[in-house]
C-alpha cells in the first residue's frame, strides 16, 4: 500500500510564501492499494489535483472516505474532475448527521446548490454511490478493508483505518483529545473521567498496531489552551495516542493555517529531539510527502 | 395491552419543560458557560435526557455498550453535538405550563427528580459500582415519563383520569389502563424500548408498579420499584396517590434495603444534600417553572 498527500493544511487554504514548502491545500490524502485500487480520505481543496491525476489512469473507480462534512475537508469536492466524467464510478462513505438530520449524498450536494456552484450535484456523470456508515462498520472495497471509528469534534466525525495485505493505515480525521468537563472535586470527575479513558481506549483499539497513523496536530500546547472546544489535537496529544496504539509510524497533518514552514521545522526538530527510543518514526505531513508501506 | 403506534410518533416532537428550554438558550448563546452546566440541566430534565438518549442509542452509531447517562452520551458524541441536539429540542418549543389535563408539571418534575435521587442513592446501598449508578438516577428520572405523553397528547382522557384518581383514591396507572387503554408505566417502556434503551431500563420503567414476589435479578428494577414509593413519601405526588401500604410489600423490599421505609431513608447517607442538589434547578425563577 502506499500513501501520498495532497492537502495538508487544517481550517482553510492558506497559499503563500510562508506555505509553499508544507504547502496549502486541505485535507486529501490518497492511498493506492497493492492491486492499484484508490481510497482517498476527505475531500479538501487538495483533491482537485488528485483528480486530474485519476483521470488521466486506468483505474475508473475509487472510495471517497469522508470524516466530516466540515468546509476544509469537502470544499475540493466539486472540483474532483473525475464526478464530470460518466466512464468513472466513485464510491463515498460517512457519517449520517445526527444533529442536521441529513446523510452524507444531501450534505455533499448543499455545497454544490445554485447560489455556491453552477453545476447542480444532479448534472454530475459520473457513477456515484453513497454509503452511510455507522461506527464499527466494515467495508470491503477491492483488496482493502475500511473500517471507522468515531473521534471527538464538534461536528460527527469518523477516523479510517484501511487494511490491505496485512499493511494498515488510520486515519483520524479532525480529533481533540476530550477534556474532563467537571474539576477534579466534583462528584462525576472519576465517573466522567473513566468514559473518556474508553472512548480514548476504543479509538486506539481500532487503531492499534498500524504501520501508518496519520493523525490531526493543529495546535501546540499552549495554543490548545486558548482553543479548547475547537476540535483538534496537539503535537504531544497525537503523540500520546499513536503511542497507546503502539502505532508504527506517525504523520503530523492538519496543520494550522498560520503555521509557517520554518515553524513546522523547528517543530519537527524538537520532536526529533524529544523521541524517546522506542517511539515510532515521526514526520511532519507536507503536499507530495509519500509513504511506501511495502 | 397496546401502545398506539401514533402516540409514539408524537412523541418524537415533544417538547421539553420551559424553564430548561429557557436555560439551553440561555447556556449556549453565552461562549463563557460551562458544559458542565448544559449538562446538568440536560440531566434534570425528562424529556432532553431522553431524547438525546435516543439519539445517542439510534441505529447510526454502532455501540458497544447502550448509553444511559448524559455524561456518557456527551463524551461518546462530543459536547457540540449533545448541545446542538438541545438546541434542536428546545427549538420545537416548551410544554405549556398549564396543560389542558390539569397536569401539575411542578410536581411531576418534583417526583421525578426524588425519585432518581432515591434510586441512584439505593443502588450504593445495593454496592452498585458508581459508572452504573448514573442509570439509576436516569430511571428514576424517566419512570413516569408516560404520564407527561399523556397529559401532552391525550389531555382530556388524561384528566378524566386524574379526577377519577383524586376520588377513588385509586391506583393511578389501573384507572389509566381503563380509560386510556395502556398505562404510563407501559407508556414509557415501549417508548424507551422503541429508541433502543438497554432492557433492564425498559424492565425497570414497565414494572415500577409492580413488586414481584420474590427480588427480581434485575437490580435496578428493585431500586427503583422502591425509590418511587419512597419518594412519594418523601414529598406525596399530588398527580400519582401512592397505591402501596409498605405492610403488603413482599419481604425482598426491606430484605435488600432496611427494615422499614423510615429507616430505609434515614440510613442514606447525604440523602438532603442530594436532594438539595438535584431540586435546585426546580426553585430558580421563582416556582414559575
Ligand atoms: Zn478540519
Ligand atoms: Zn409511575
Amino acid at each position: 500500500m502506499k500513501v501520498r498527500f495532497w492537502g495538508v493544511r487544517g481550517s482553510i487554504a492558506s497559499p503563500g510564501p510562508s506555505t509553499v514548502r508544507y504547502g496549502g491545500n486541505t485535507t486529501c490524502i490518497e492511498l493506492t492499494t497493492d492491486a492499484g485500487h484508490t481510497i482517498i480520505f476527505d475531500a479538501g481543496t487538495g483533491i482537485r489535483p488528485l483528480g486530474l491525476k485519476l483521470l488521466a489512469a486506468e483505474q475508473k473507480k475509487c472510495a471517497v472516505c469522508i470524516s466530516h462534512t466540515h468546509w476544509d475537508h469537502i470544499q475540493g469536492l466539486p472540483f474532483f474532475v473525475p464526478l464530470f466524467s460518466a466512464d468513472r464510478e466513485v464510491h463515498f462513505y460517512g457519517a449520517f448527521d445526527p444533529v442536521y438530520q441529513k446523510d452524507l449524498e444531501s450534505i455533499l450536494a448543499q455545497q454544490m446548490e445554485y447560489c455556491y456552484f453552477p453545476i447542480r450535484a444532479l448534472e454530475l456523470k459520473a457513477k456515484l454511490h453513497y454509503h452511510t456508515l455507522h461506527e464499527g462498520a466494515r467495508i470491503e472495497f477491492e483488496d482493502a478493508v475500511i473500517t471507522n471509528v468515531m473521534m471527538n469534534h464538534p461536528v460527527l466525525t469518523y477516523g479510517y483505518r484501511v487494511d490491505c495485505n496485512g499493511k494498515s493505515v488510520f486515519f483520524s480525521g479532525d480529533h481533540e483529545p476530550p477534556h474532563n468537563i467537571y474539576d477534579s472535586d466534583d462528584t462525576f470527575y472519576g465517573e466522567y473521567d473513566q468514559l473518556i479513558q474508553d472512548k480514548v481506549g476504543r479509538i486506539c483499539e481500532v487503531a492499534n498496531e498500524v504501520d501508518l497513523f496519520i493523525i490531526d496536530a493543529q495546535y501546540t500546547e499552549p495554543e490548545l489552551l486558548q482553543k479548547r472546544g475547537w476540535g483538534h489535537g496537539t503535537f504531544s496529544s497525537a503523540l500520546a495516542m499513536a503511542r497507546r496504539a503502539k502505532a508504527k509510524k506517525v504523520v503530523f497533518t492538519h496543520h494550522d493555517p498560520s503555521r509557517t514552514d520554518d515553524q513546522l521545522d523547528r517543530i519537527g526538530a524538537k520532536l526529533q529531539a524529544q523521541r524517546r527510543s522506542n517511539d515510532p518514526p515521526m514526520l511532519i505531513a507536507a503536499e507530495g510527502l509519500e509513504i511506501d508501506l511495502g | 395491552m397496546a401502545v398506539s403506534s401514533e402516540l409514539l410518533e408524537l412523541c418524537d416532537r415533544m417538547p421539553a419543560f420551559p424553564a430548561s428550554v429557557q436555560r439551553v438558550i440561555a447556556l449556549t448563546s453565552d461562549i463563557n458557560s460551562s458544559p458542565k452546566q448544559l449538562v446538568k440541566v440536560i440531566d434534570h430534565d425528562p424529556v432532553l435526557t431522553i431524547k438525546i438518549l435516543k439519539v445517542a442509542n439510534s441505529a447510526y452509531f454502532g455501540l458497544s455498550r447502550p448509553i444511559v447517562s448524559i455524561n456518557h452520551a456527551v463524551v461518546y458524541l462530543g459536547l457540540n453535538t449533545v448541545k446542538h441536539v438541545a438546541l434542536a429540542i428546545a427549538a420545537i418549543g416548551s410544554l405549556p405550563r398549564n396543560n389542558e389535563a390539569g397536569f401539575d408539571m411542578d410536581d411531576y418534575l418534583l417526583h421525578s427528580l426524588t425519585s432518581a435521587v432515591l434510586a441512584r442513592s439505593l443502588a450504593h446501598k445495593m454496592s452498585v459500582p458508581e459508572a452504573e449508578a448514573a442509570n439509576y438516577f436516569v430511571a428514576g428520572l424517566l419512570h413516569d415519563i408516560g404520564q407527561v405523553v399523556f397529559a401532552q397528547f391525550k389531555p382530556k382522557a388524561f384528566q378524566e383520569t386524574l379526577n377519577e384518581a383524586k376520588n377513588s383514591g385509586q391506583p393511578l396507572h389501573e384507572i389509566e389502563r381503563r380509560i386510556l387503554g395502556s398505562d404510563h408505566a407501559e407508556l414509557g417502556a415501549v417508548l424507551c424500548e422503541k429508541w433502543s434503551f438497554p432492557e433492564p431500563l425498559v424492565a425497570a420503567i414497565r414494572m415500577h408498579h409492580t413488586p414481584g414476589i420474590r427480588a427480581s435479578g434485575n437490580p435496578l428494577r428493585s431500586c427503583l420499584f422502591v425509590g418511587n414509593l419512597l419518594a412519594a413519601r418523601i414529598s406525596q405526588p399530588v398527580n400519582a396517590p401512592t397505591a402501596f401500604d409498605e405492610n403488603i410489600l413482599p419481604p425482598w423490599v426491606f430484605r435488600t434495603f432496611g427494615n422499614d421505609f423510615d429507616s430505609i431513608i434515614e440510613s442514606m447517607v447525604g440523602l438532603q444534600t442530594d436532594l438539595k442538589q438535584a431540586t435546585s434547578l426546580l426553585s430558580v425563577g421563582g416556582g414559575s417553572l
